[in-house]
């Protein structure tokens, strides 16, 4: 499922796509994604939800859950965003084991954020992510 | 000992390693000439009535594990320490099997190991059990750390919209509470998911005291199928409408009553599940001048992880919440 949220761009640090399969965690990211100062143009709960958003918004960059809904995962995702667009993934997992970042890291993720989220490094990373982009 | 005390022996041997499983094995290190029990063979799925070289054992070691193999090996033997080895074995018929072999070497003055011997074990049923163990680990502490931050999400949204610290306490020890009632519902049922009418009829049960004339819940509709998460929002939003229920509507009176019925029609339809929660006897209604959380999570909320739709009807007689649904993997009509 994916949902637009219509709001203007003029003052925000930057577009942020939001993914994740569980809405208390999405809006916990938006909340915090705005309080920092971005407009979050976009949320998708499924990797076929993030790729179309990603391609229609083209966000500054991407919070992607790893586990996703249906037969791919954020990983899959990405890596079919970012062969169409310019974007940084940043990858927001509950998952901190071995295999898990391994194959994350194979994606050369802009960051890793492991849940629970730490709202003052949400946008520490964010600001990073915005860093020489036009 | 006389020979008849030294076959006694052997063949109590014999039989505790049959009934350990073990076989045994022997080399000479100078040679290379193994030499190995049937049983010992039968674990590497070679056939019993042959014998199997050093050559074919090597052979059959599965080759991530080879280098390992002979680094332990290599260090047991030059610091004269047991030998214990774990390996994976690609069996000639192609079935991998996991075999533990422990042993002793014999050595020179100078060191030099020359022959050695040994018990061969199946642990295939071991391993596989330890690999479960392992995956299970992981996934409660994935559950755990996705748990942790929608905790974090539901005090943020509840410290957004509650006036003061003692009605932020209150609403979010009882949001916590109704998660942690998700939570004993989904292990009840080993986290494969709940049926609908499991998560509302524990979201009123408190109320679901009275029978007769005098009942004030009504629940019901065909056997609909949710996977953890749905089960997990879909609980958190009837919390909401049994809270405001509770506090402004058909519940905080004696004599309201809610009714929750659903319907499934034609499957084909593109939002066949309807879902209808409909309070009577209540104060009169009010449509609310602010959209709390409750609201936001019975529409963002369920829009977002189910798609579908939500009204909400604040009928002076009575609020009425509507929610239609597609079917799929997240909600489906159970089978027989």
């Amino acid at each position: 499922m994916t949902v637009e949220t219509g709001l203007g761009s003029a003052v925000s640090k930057g577009r942020v796509l939001i993914v994740d399969d569980q809405f208390l965690i999405v809006e916990f990211l938006r909340i915090w994604a705005e309080a920092h100062g971005f407009e979050t143009c976009a949320t998708a709960s499924t990797a076929a939800g993030a790729v179309e958003m990603a391609v229609l918004h083209k966000p500054d960059c991407i919070l992607m859950d790893v586990r996703l809904e249906g037969d791919k995962d954020g990983i899959d995702a990405a890596i079919e965003i970012c062969k169409s667009i310019d974007t940084r993934v940043i990858y927001v997992t509950g998952s901190s084991e071995g295999p898990t970042i391994a194959r994350i890291n194979e994606d050369h993720p802009f960051a890793i954020l492991i849940k629970p989220i730490d709202p003052a490094e949400l946008g520490r990373v964010l600001e990073r992510a915005m860093e020489g982009r036009a | 000992m006389t020979d008849q005390a030294l076959r006694q022996t052997e063949q109590q041997l014999e039989v505790a390693l049959q009934a350990a499983r073990m076989g045994t094995w022997a080399i000479d290190l100078v040679t290379n000439e193994l030499t190995t029990s049937e049983l010992c063979r039968k674990d590497y799925g070679w056939p019993p009535s042959q014998p199997m070289t050093y050559d074919d054992l090597l052979g059959l070691i599965h080759p991530d594990d080879r280098k390992m193999r002979v680094d332990l090996i290599r260090r047991a033997f030059a610091a004269r320490d047991d030998l214990e080895v774990e390996y994976r074995v690609n069996r000639p018929d192609g079935e991998m099997v996991w075999i533990l072999v422990r042993g002793r070497a014999d050595y020179l003055e100078d060191g030099t190991p020359v022959r050695a011997q040994g018990v061969s074990l199946d642990i295939t049923d071991r391993k596989r059990a330890e690999e479960r163990q392992r995956g299970l680990v992981a996934e409660l502490n994935h559950r755990v750390k996705n748990t942790l931050a929608i905790v974090q999400s539901l005090a943020l949204h509840t410290h957004r919209t509650t006036d003061n610290p003692v009605a932020f306490m209150e609403a979010l020890n009882a949001r916590v509470r109704a998660l942690a009632k998700a939570h004993d519902l989904l292990t009840e049922n080993s986290w494969e998911g709940a049926l609908l009418k499991e998560v509302i009829g524990r979201t009123l049960a408190p109320y679901a005291t009275e029978t007769g004339a005098n009942r004030r819940i009504d629940v019901g509709g065909p056997a609909v199928r949710l996977n953890p998460e749905t089960a997990v929002v879909l609980n958190m939003a009837f919390h909401e409408l049994v809270t405001n229920a509770a506090k402004y509507g058909a519940l905080s009176v004696p004599g309201g009553a809610v009714s929750v019925t659903w319907t499934v029609e034609d499957e084909a339809s593109p939002m066949p599940i309807e879902i209808e929660w409909v309070e009577t006897g209540g104060p009169p209604v009010q449509p609310p001048t602010r959209r709390g959380f409750g609201s936001h999570v019975l529409e963002a909320g369920l829009a977002h992880e189910l798609g579908g739709k939500v009204t909400m009807d604040f009928q002076s007689r009575g609020f009425v919440c509507r929610m239609r649904y597609a079917l799929s993997d997240r909600m489906r009509v159970a089978g027989p």
